[in-house]
């Protein structure tokens, strides 16, 4: 029995590139039972954050790497020849290192962040629901999230609570001088979109408002964070009184046009206003970055 | 106030122009590259501690609407001791044109943040140009 895994990151890959490719819960749920009546495929994981997309398989076969990658083209209904070269392939003791050392978020694009544990843990559970974990890959898996924990617990790589939502505020200190007496809205409320909630008042921000599909969710994080919860539809209202706009949800399309971001800056008299999108595919139409007086991330 | 004393005024605030036009300088080229920074997502070792870039902007802001106001001390005691002390046509003189021209630019760039609402890029590219073609002109004026 062999470890097979084909995948992409930051490291291999554009945005433009891991958008294409990225799968959402629901996509990695069918990818995962696509995989399942796979004959040669024994057991297998998808590994979809903002930063990488990556698939773990078993299988008797000595190279399963090409039939795993054609499963993700035809997934995606892409063709293989630009991609291929964004993609990389290992097998048995070099896919489990290369594990362990995602899971120890010693990959990741901001070091030492916690959430790529929990997106392993989630990609395990959606494949054990499929019964897509066999004897050999539980003990890989168990095995990685404990070498996982020893890494958080004797190292100091968790010293500092890091993520990219963390990193993306604290970028704001290079446009900003102070948070204090600044606005900022919030797209999405899922973990992404908590942590920079959280950084935000961390920093001082002055108003906060929370907008998302599911207003109850925007209401249950504003409650904890002393936010302002508003229907998604209702963010283009607030968005020329917010100084910061945070993108992070996971919309399959761009909820910020560069349009809006125009409209936005006129509103506001031309003063200055920073976009940050920190959502896998991009909450922020690319290109938006060249409208005048305005930084985006 | 005897003549001694305004050309003392008049050297210092010489010296303080000189000075503002230099940090506006600085700070402005300090905020494009800031902002290439921020845009490229990447620090140069040599840049990554510069200030934000609305510290920057309030700077320059600050400097500019200083150096138009020491310009404008300048050149009323410039004038003021050239029309006592040079015989010929002072107009003319090529110290007084590049006074006046700096004081133009100054006023330039204010009347685009102001009243044009130039801001960010913009603005620091509109000082810039502004500047060098000042440097420009002047150099080709002492030149001739």
């Amino acid at each position: 029995m062999n470890l097979f895994l084909v995948g992409l990151s930051h490291k291999t890959a554009p945005i433009e590139i891991r958008e294409k490719l990225q799968f959402s819960n629901d996509h990695s749920m069918q990818y995962i039972e696509k995989l399942s009546k796979t004959p040669d495929v024994q057991s297998g994981i998808v590994l979809s954050t903002c930063n990488r997309v990556e698939i773990y398989a078993t299988g008797y076969e000595s190279d399963l790497h090409e039939k795993l990658k054609g499963c993700i083209y035809d997934f995606h209904q892409l063709g293989k020849d630009n991609l291929d070269p964004y993609f990389y392939s290992k097998t048995n003791e070099e896919a489990v290192r290369h594990l362990f050392s995602v899971a120890s978020s010693l990959d990741s694009i901001v070091v030492g962040e916690p959430q790529i544990l929990g997106q392993v843990k989630d990609a395990y559970d959606t494949s054990k629901k499929f019964g897509m974990i066999d004897s050999l890959f539980e003990q890989v898996l168990q095995k990685t999230f404990s070498v996982a924990k020893k890494v958080r617990n004797e190292t100091d790589i968790g010293k500092y609570a890091v993520s990219i939502s963390s990193v993306a505020v604290e970028l704001s200190g290079k446009i900003f001088d102070t948070l204090k007496g600044k606005n900022a809205l919030v797209l999405g409320s899922g973990e992404m979109a908590e942590l920079a909630v959280a950084n935000l008042k961390q920093k001082g921000i002055e108003k906060i408002w929370i907008a998302n599909r599911t207003f109850e969710t925007a209401a249950k994080l504003a409650k904890s964070f002393d936010a302002y919860p508003i229907y998604l539809e209702q963010f283009q209202e607030v968005m020329p009184q917010a100084d910061i706009v945070i993108a992070a949800t996971g919309m399959q399309s761009y909820l910020i046009t560069k349009d809006m971001v125009e409209k936005s800056l006129e509103a506001r008299n031309q003063q200055p206003q920073l976009f940050l999108d920190i959502s896998v595919p991009r909450n922020i139409q690319p290109g938006s970055g060249g409208c005048d007086q305005r930084i985006s991330i | 106030m005897d003549t001694g004393m305004i050309q003392h005024i008049h050297l210092a605030f010489v010296a303080i122009s000189l000075l503002l036009v230099f940090i506006s300088l600085s700070f402005s080229l300090f905020y494009l590259v800031q902002q290439w920074q921020l845009k490229h997502k990447r620090m140069l070792p040599l840049f990554s501690h510069l200030p934000s870039l609305e510290r920057l902007d309030k700077y320059v802001v600050r400097c500019l609407i200083l150096g138009a106001a020491s310009l404008s001390i300048l050149l009323v005691t410039g004038i003021y001791l050239a029309h006592i002390e040079w015989k010929s046509d002072w107009t003319q003189n090529k110290k007084f044109i590049v006074a006046l021209a700096t004081w133009i630019w100054f006023l330039f760039t204010l009347l685009l943040r102001f009243r044009l609402g130039y801001r960010g890029e913009k603005f620091f590219y509109s000082i810039l140009v502004g500047l060098g073609f000042l440097i420009a002109s002047c150099l080709m004026a002492w030149m001739v």
